[in-house]
């Protein structure tokens, strides 16, 4: 079920309605709570409900086992579960890929390999609820965490309908307590979780929507025959239309998350106003850094030594780029993310988000937008040798036609971007860009009934807009 | 049960959200009461045109159905003078459906009526009308609202209102920039239904064809039905209706896929002319669809029809008997 279709828009009050009002206690709140997460995710698919179900009883029973274990024998629960959990990964997500490269790889030794073309659909959400429960085993085999022995609460904390496809990535010890104490309806809780929907919404329809049109437009050009005012605002659209989505998605699922009860993880910090490759990733898909921090770069190492430390930075990334998805595209993006951050780390200059950004900062923060800029070129095209020739011909092909900048630099395109920009620069020290409309009530309403009209003026639909994130 | 406190705390948050819902709703119905039509493009007003002219002309006639291959690759007025008869090009988009476009043709069918169906390769999966499409027409032709099943129709509503919404913020910036209404009125097809303005129009980026789409042939059985239920009833009101195919770019053509396509029809006893293979014409012919032909591909493919017509209903060439009207 997608967020944005009219199917969600009859099962949130009723969901809500039923959670309030008819269930008494906490407990019939999780299962129900389950239930209803479960009807979510199979409203895409039934039959992939399979493979969460696998997943979140695998991981329950090995969270307990790992506990009880003696310590000789907690390390093979550890890697039954990574069997698993990666298992699943590798067999819906990369297997398609591993072929095709290794053919491609064989082919160019002269060998003929025959190999299969392998057309596996990916369920979605694989990438984050196994990022998930994997995170829950881990911690218990650190000690960190001590396993649930209520299934109903953990099977609600691995399905919870408004995080289970495109995240935040939620730790065990963050969302799962919230799952096993009593809730009471806050209202000033569910009218910012509210605020932080309508946000959400306007990011992913009124921007993300119509930039996306653009892009995909502009990107499936040849680039030798486009002008590179063309290339350059195709990308420009793709990076709003990429953070309109996920950043929309994010604040959808948290406020969705505090109707109910509950407080997930920050995912985006104004991730365009960082004034270092560093400070956006403290601030772009926040929880993935988190996890990727804990579960993969400090156990490589660290920053132990400065050569250890680059090559973990690297690996990092370049895990990064592979959670996104199976293609080389994505691996690059993630080292070229890796090497820019490298002089930053070299230098030992990393901007700390003790205080947030201000007018002075604006060259700085146009500078690492560029730089963000060029690479999601490469995250947004189909091949490599693509994404090389896009960039390429940007420059080359820059030669101006007036034509282009009255194509381009069209009001009615832009002003919802700009709108979003200057909302989010407004309240940067704020959660989201509606935390704090001031006191006036009849100012509030206006500014709510007003968004909601501009999301429905925007709203396209005579054609599917699924989140993008969901293909990760 | 939850505490007292919770339970109507939460009321009172709904029913503000309700109130908010519905000033919103309200709104929206104001847009549907008083605004302008909902049709975003003179595109899709043509369904009224087509319409009227459909209802114009008395039988026997031709009736051309389908989606857009036939509204971009079908010259009405050659299919007309070899058939001898006055020509409706119906074809407008492919998302109103078999459905939709059948019951359209029944309504006015009459005696000696030839009903050609050339149906896109997504009708055959989704007979029935997209409801957000339906709801461009049904300011026009409240009765098309029927041709929807009950469990889509909260979805056409949505839809009307939020087109009706858009409508009239085009009607005013358009307004506010130009100093006139929008010409909703312009007419972008022939009197026939022939949309023509794209035939010399260089080629445009064609994106490429979703994976696994044409080279799989999915048939809803309600399609069956329906088709059945077409030809009988356009046999009972004395006409003929008759199955034939798309134009279509080699890029999309999948040959097991439009011989088994083929057969199905065959095999539930409709009446089929031609064969799909006849009507895969170069990449090069097409405009911004693997189904829209310029000019060339519009003649080709308009020769290779009227020669199938031809050949299954000599009776209605009036190259070998004379005219229909002479008859």
């Amino acid at each position: 079920m997608l967020f944005n279709s009219l199917a969600f828009a009859l099962f949130l009050p009723l969901v809500f309605a039923a959670y309030w009002w008819l269930l008494p206690g906490r407990r019939a709140q999780n299962l129900f709570l389950l239930l209803a997460s479960w009807l979510f995710y199979a409203w895409w698919d039934w039959r992939f409900l399979g493979l969460l179900w696998l997943s979140t009883a695998f991981d329950y029973v090995i969270g307990l086992q790992l506990h009880a274990a003696r310590v000789d024998r907690r390390k093979a629960w550890l890697l039954a579960s990574l069997f698993l959990n990666l298992g699943l990964l590798a067999a819906f997500k990369y297997l398609g890929f591993f072929v095709e490269s290794a053919a491609a790889m064989l082919s160019s030794l002269g060998l003929d390999p025959h190999l299969p073309v392998l057309r596996i659909a990916l369920p979605v959400g694989i990438s984050f609820y196994t990022f998930q429960t994997l995170s829950y085993t881990i911690d218990i085999y650190r000690g960190h965490f001590t396993p649930t022995r209520d299934p109903v609460a953990f099977g609600a904390f691995v399905a919870f309908f408004p995080q289970l496809v495109a995240g935040p990535i939620e730790r065990a010890r963050d969302l799962l307590p919230q799952f096993e104490r009593p809730r009471a309806f806050d209202r000033e809780q569910a009218a910012d979780g509210m605020r932080q929907m309508l946000w959400g919404f306007f990011k992913k329809i009124a921007v993300a929507d119509a930039m996306g049109n653009i892009a995909d437009a502009v990107f499936d050009l040849d680039p030798a025959s486009t002008s590179g005012v063309t290339l350059f605002f195709g990308a420009l659209c793709f990076a709003f239309q990429i953070y309109g989505d996920f950043s929309g998605y994010s604040d959808i699922a948290i406020g969705c998350a505090r109707l109910f009860g509950f407080n997930l993880s920050r995912n985006f910090h104004y991730p365009y106003f960082s004034r270092s490759i560093g400070e956006f990733w403290r601030r772009w898909h926040i929880t993935l850094s988190g996890w990727l921090r804990d579960y993969v770069y400090l156990p490589l190492g660290g920053a132990r030594s400065t050569a250890g430390r680059l090559r973990n930075i690297l690996v990092t990334f370049g895990v990064s780029g592979l959670w996104h998805g199976a293609n080389w595209t994505f691996v690059a993006w993630g080292l070229v993310h890796g090497g820019y951050y490298v002089p930053e780390v070299l230098s030992n200059k990393r901007q700390r988000l003790r205080n947030e950004p201000t007018w002075r900062d604006l060259p700085r923060i146009a500078l690492v937008f560029t730089a963000v800029l060029a690479v999601w070129v490469i995250f947004r095209a189909h091949t490599l040798e693509g994404a090389a020739s896009h960039l390429r011909h940007i420059v080359a092909n820059a030669g101006l036609r007036r034509y282009d900048l009255f194509e381009w630099l069209r009001w009615e395109v832009w002003w919802p971007v700009l709108l979003m920009l200057a909302a989010e620069w407004r309240s940067r020290r704020d959660a989201h860009a509606l935390f704090d409309l001031g006191r006036s009530r009849t100012l509030r309403w206006a500014i709510y009934f007003a968004l909601i009209i501009v999301i429905l003026l925007r709203i396209q639909l005579f054609s599917e807009h699924a989140f993008i994130y969901f293909r990760f | 049960m939850p505490s007292s406190t919770s339970a109507s705390s939460a009321l009172r948050f709904a029913l503000r959200a309700a109130l908010l819902g519905g000033l919103v709703a309200g709104t929206m119905l104001a847009a549907v009461r008083w605004g302008p039509p909902a049709a975003p493009s003179p595109y899709m007003v043509s369904t009224v045109l087509k319409n009227e002219r459909l209802r114009a002309i008395g039988s026997p006639k031709v009736v051309l159905l389908g989606g857009s291959n036939l509204s971009y690759g079908a010259d009405s007025e050659r299919i007309g003078q070899a058939l001898c008869a006055p020509v409706a090009n119906m074809g407008l988009t492919s998302q109103l459906g078999f459905r939709f476009v059948a019951e359209e043709a029944l309504a006015v069918t009459g005696k000696g009526d030839l009903l050609v169906v050339a149906l896109e390769h997504g009708t055959f999966r989704q007979p029935d009308p997209e409801p957000d499409v339906l709801a461009t027409v049904v300011d026009y032709r409240p009765e098309a609202i029927e041709l929807v099943p009950w469990r889509q129709r909260p979805r056409l509503w949505g839809s009307l209102g939020v087109l009706h919404l858009q409508s009239l913020h085009e009607y005013c910036w358009h307004w506010i920039t130009k100093g006139t209404a929008p010409g909703y009125e312009e007419r972008i097809f022939l009197p026939n239904g022939d949309l023509v303005n794209h035939l010399d129009a260089p080629v445009r980026h064609v994106a490429p064809p979703t994976a696994g789409f044409f080279d799989t042939l999915v048939i809803d059985p309600r399609f069956w039905t329906l088709a059945e239920d077409f030809v009988t009833r356009a046999q009972s009101r004395g006409a003929e209706a008759v199955f034939s195919f798309p134009c279509m770019a080699q890029r999309i053509h999948h040959d097991p896929v439009q011989r088994a396509l083929k057969d199905s029809l065959v095999a539930h006893g409709l009446p089929v002319i031609g064969d799909p293979t006849h009507y895969v014409l170069a990449d090069s012919l097409f405009y911004d669809s693997w189904y829209h032909p310029r000019r060339h591909g519009r003649a080709e493919r308009t020769e290779r029809l009227i020669t199938d017509l031809c050949a299954a209903m000599p009776h209605r060439c009036c190259t070998n008997e004379g005219s229909v009207e002479e008859r």
